[in-house]
């Protein structure tokens, strides 16, 4: 019997700056979402890739996280934080519209025991994009996340820096564990 | 091509050093597994070991390339002819405070091949994140190539910790990958 199944898919088409999912069935194990994501924004290569959960408001929780990531055809950048009034994880750097209005980033995120209430959450993420005429356009990135309290991930929501809408296509899959 | 569950392992207690898969089933073309969880014990953050042995192989016969980013480092490297399967420091503990959370998505392909002389190789994407100051310079994130230089069918699973325990509730889940 299968135990990986389609919870969700869609299409965001520039009329929103975020990928809201709510309601987020609790029956699986784990969560794994995939994504072609572009935030419309003309002002840089890619912008901040980022991810919160369960409708966190600000100062409602602290969150962490490491990425390590190439972009705009520059060295390594690492970075980590952790925070408090300010909700969300970076997990690395997706397509802007800068060089080119269709490029997007393809991008995928884990999230190990999302409905389990006993461990604290943290979540994995790679993004990557390219262009086929401007090297310095394409960026790579691996990251993790974390918030908090052991609370079921029952909401996620997906933006680029906030700035501006997105457009994605995505899929949610859950991993069954019995 | 579809995911079917082998098993799924929730620690109970706090004397569990591996998480011990046998007897996995020679039906599929692949194997993929989630892992989430950590060390239980106050070792600092940075220097608890975690291992993968397959089949009970204790021989000189693992490698690993690793390449993350910790803090506002990022560290590359490589290692032969290890006894496990090895990424020291990742998962993070219990050290100052409960907060550290890591995850790990690992997948092998092949896992039955017994002719590809290179033995096998494990895609592993990892990741510790703390959210409070102390734990954040040992946040972690980033990829992990590791390889059982052994022609045999993968049978046997063991992950963890060889000097600490697990903190209950870390789990582990495998899954096969079949080609239909």
């Amino acid at each position: 019997m299968a135990s990986l199944e389609i919870i969700a898919e869609g299409n965001v088409d520039n009329d929103s700056t975020s990928l809201s999912l709510t309601g987020i069935d609790q029956s699986y194990e784990h969560l794994s979402i995939d994504l072609n994501f572009q935030e419309n924004q003309t002002n840089y290569r890619s912008e901040e890739f980022r991810v919160s959960v369960n409708g966190d408001g600000l100062s409602s929780y602290y969150y962490g996280g490491t990425h390590m990531s190439l972009k705009n055809g520059n060295a390594w950048l690492i970075q980590s934080f952790h925070q408090s009034g300010y909700p969300v994880a970076i997990m690395g750097f997706a397509a802007g519209a800068y060089q080119n209005s269709a490029q997007r980033s393809a991008c995928r995120l884990f999230f190990p025991g999302y409905s389990n209430t006993n461990f604290e959450k943290s979540w994995l993420g790679r993004t990557n994009s390219q262009n086929y005429t401007a090297g310095d356009s394409d960026s790579l990135a691996f990251s993790v996340g974390s918030r908090t309290g052991t609370s079921a991930i029952t909401a996620i929501a997906i933006r680029g820096s906030g700035g501006s809408n997105i457009a994605c296509n995505y899929t949610m899959y859950g991993w069954k564990s019995a | 091509m579809s995911y079917e569950l082998i098993s799924h392992t929730t620690v109970s207690g706090t004397t569990t050093n591996y998480i011990d898969i046998q007897s996995i089933p020679q039906t599929y073309q692949d194997l993929c597994f989630w892992w989430a969880g950590r060390a239980n014990g106050t070792t600092a953050r940075n220097s608890v070991d975690f291992y993968l042995r397959f089949n009970n192989d204790s021989t000189t016969e693992y490698g690993n390339v690793l390449q993350y980013g910790k803090g506002a480092t990022r560290y590359a490297g490589f290692s032969t002819s290890g006894t496990q399967m090895a990424w020291s420091g990742w998962p993070g503990s219990a050290s100052y405070s409960n907060n550290q959370a890591a995850s790990l998505f690992g997948y092998i392909p092949g896992y039955r091949n017994t002719t590809n002389y290179q033995g096998h190789h494990v895609y592993m994407q990892a990741g510790s994140s703390a959210t409070a100051s102390e734990g954040s310079s040992d946040s972690r994130a980033g990829m992990w190539l590791g390889q059982w230089h052994v022609e045999q069918a993968i049978n046997r699973i063991e992950i963890g910790f060889p000097y600490e325990t697990y903190a209950p509730n870390s789990t582990f889940t495998l899954y096969g990958v079949k080609n239909s």
